[in-house]
């Protein structure tokens, strides 16, 4: 259960406050209490003060996500929003840590009005609203600017947008046509988004140009909105490259599960690639991808179950996705719910294999596992490391989502940025 | 029965570029008449393929995002889309855009992939910003032997 809690704590210039980004993820709806306005004696975070090895590090949980939503396989954080430059924040929890996507959305229903985060203008002088499309729908709402508070980090002033935030301006019908509207909890799956993928910016070039063609920035009037180009840097950023250290990516690190599942996962999102003693590369490969997509190339045999011709298929890691996504038409597929058409109920637990190949060459032949996923949400339990659905046939995707991630460190570098090993963007297992 | 496992691309040797600057797009379901009176278009440039039992509409959007619609006797059975920017799809779904939407979320997919397969209509839509493939198909308006691999835009 979540609520963000509506008891304002303007402490304002009070003695220095422990930050409360350090609020677990998995918190109760009790304990969610302290998730009102609050006030913080210092920007920076007192973990700082200790200079301990674990101020680049927020905890991470799989549970069943804010009430209501049920969610399965979805990483969980918890975000404190600040006013730029003040001491005036506010802690919200259950928000989706996304490996496919860059910023911070917060969903204005759960913001505190007083925390009156300054919202800046499209260049006309009108709101700046964006519509940020993802594969299955879209959050629309104003940018506005926040010091964003993660493990110990902070970006300072960093643009967020403030999903369903944009009042009564009608959304525009390319925005809505993308898909569902993820402005609600319900919809979303959470309180809010953090990207910490491979960009930096969440539109970039594409939208910083002259009439930018389907662009996700509009300069909006009480009744229309109009496409506007926006500077990369006044767009939402990915929070990880903004901040004063460990900015070069992230890893996500879950502990292993069994193969039937588990009610809560608890792990560690950790900021930085070899930038501090926990977070070096150790034994983990570098798989570099495209600069525009993050992709790399999955080589898996559909009917692998039984053996046939490798597929090359277009290869993402990514937090985000639930489950595993494959195209394989030998694996029976779930019948009777409608709600698991698609996903695979394999009479038995199959173990597969599939080659991820980087554009630098470098390959990792790579297990996985496929339950049948009405036994697994018959269970009840929010994570799951077997979880697969089909997807779309030769030259489609392979994703490697959340089922992904339990019992690895995963790393994802942002592009361009140095690591020990090498030029981001890649991912590393 | 033709060799199908070619693809429709083999087949068209009927391909005759119409390279209308507004082509216009039909909805899934919808017929050839609603392409041609359809005058609120999405622009870029069609191109009419010719394959055995069907034809396969390509349109390529301003955005860079590549459309292709499948039709046989005049009807849209398959549509596939890939590029920087998702399509209209409340246009490509057409009456069945509503239900897209409005299908349960959570389950199939998360925000980077979203799959919606009903014993009527399917809907399936994967990527992120600058890299979206998706496509859609009526599995009981499907022509005999057609296969399903080809409907990609990607």
């Amino acid at each position: 259960m979540v609520t963000v809690g509506r008891t304002l704590r303007m402490l304002v210039g009070a003695a220095a406050v422990a930050c409360s980004g350090s609020t677990p993820p998995n918190e109760t709806g009790a304990d969610a209490a302290n998730d009102g306005l609050e006030a913080q004696g210092t920007p920076s975070v007192a973990a700082d003060a200790s200079g301990g090895p674990t101020t680049n590090v927020a905890p991470v949980v799989v549970d069943n996500g804010p009430a209501g939503v049920q969610a399965v396989n979805t990483l969980y954080t918890t975000v404190t929003l600040c006013r730029p430059g003040t001491t005036i924040c506010q802690t919200i929890d259950h928000i989706e840590v996304d490996t496919g996507s860059a910023g911070v959305r917060i969903l204005s229903s759960l913001l505190e009005p007083a925390l009156m985060l300054p919202r800046p203008m499209a260049a006309d002088g009108n709101p700046l609203v964006e519509c940020y499309r993802y594969a299955d729908g879209y959050n629309w709402g104003p940018v506005a600017t926040a010091d964003v508070h993660i493990g110990g980090e902070l970006a300072a002033a960093v643009p967020i947008q403030i999903a369903g935030g944009a009042g009564s301006t009608p959304i525009p019908s390319d925005c809505s046509s993308a898909g569902t509207e993820e402005d609600t909890v319900m919809a979303l799956g959470g309180n809010g988004l953090i990207g910490i993928g491979f960009q930096t910016a969440d539109c970039g070039g594409t939208c910083a140009g002259a009439n930018p063609p389907n662009g996700a920035y509009y300069s909006c009037t009480s009744t229309a909105c109009m496409v506007a180009s926006l500077p990369i840097p006044q767009q939402v950023q990915n929070p990880v490259g903004l901040f004063a250290r460990d900015n070069n990516g992230v890893a996500v690190r879950l502990p292993a599960i069994d193969p039937a599942g588990a009610a809560t996962v608890v792990g560690s999102l950790i900021f930085g690639i070899g930038t501090a003693p926990n977070n070096g590369l150790g034994a983990a490969q570098v798989l570099t991808t495209d600069t525009t997509n993050g992709y790399f190339t999955t080589t898996f045999s559909a009917q692998s179950a039984t053996g046939g011709p490798a597929a090359t298929l277009v290869g993402f890691i990514d937090s985000g996705s639930l489950s595993y996504a494959l195209p394989d038409t030998s694996i029976p597929q779930c019948s009777g719910s409608a709600a698991l058409m698609g996903f695979f109920c394999p009479p038995m637990s199959l173990t597969l294999m599939a080659t991820n190949t980087g554009h630098n060459q470098v390959s990792i032949v790579t297990s996985f596992s496929v339950a049948a996923a009405d036994g697994l949400y018959g269970s009840g339990h929010a994570a799951f490391d077997d979880l697969a659905i089909t997807d779309f046939g030769p030259g489609g995707y392979f994703d490697w989502g959340l089922p992904f991630f339990y019992g690895r460190t995963i790393f994802s570098a942002i592009s361009g940025a140095m690591t020990p090993g090498g030029v981001g963007p890649y991912f590393a297992y | 029965m033709t060799s199908l496992h070619t693809g429709p691309w083999v087949f068209g040797v009927l391909a005759f570029g119409l390279a209308s600057p507004s082509g216009a797009l039909a909805a899934l379901g919808g017929d050839a008449a609603s392409i041609a009176a359809d005058s609120a278009t999405l622009g870029g440039k069609r191109q009419v393929t010719l394959a055995a039992g069907w034809e396969v509409h390509e349109l390529r959007l301003p955005s860079g995002t590549l459309v292709r619609e499948y039709l046989r006797d005049g009807t849209v059975f398959a549509l596939a889309w890939g590029g920087p920017v998702i399509p209209d799809l409340r246009r490509l779904l057409g009456s069945y855009f509503d239900r897209y939407v409005k299908s349960p979320r959570g389950r199939p997919g998360g925000h980077h992939l979203r799959v919606v397969a009903t014993p009527d209509w399917v809907v399936q839509s994967a990527g992120h910003q600058d890299g979206f493939i998706g496509r859609a198909w009526l599995p009981t308006h499907l022509p005999t032997g057609f296969d399903l691999d080809t409907v990609r835009a990607w």
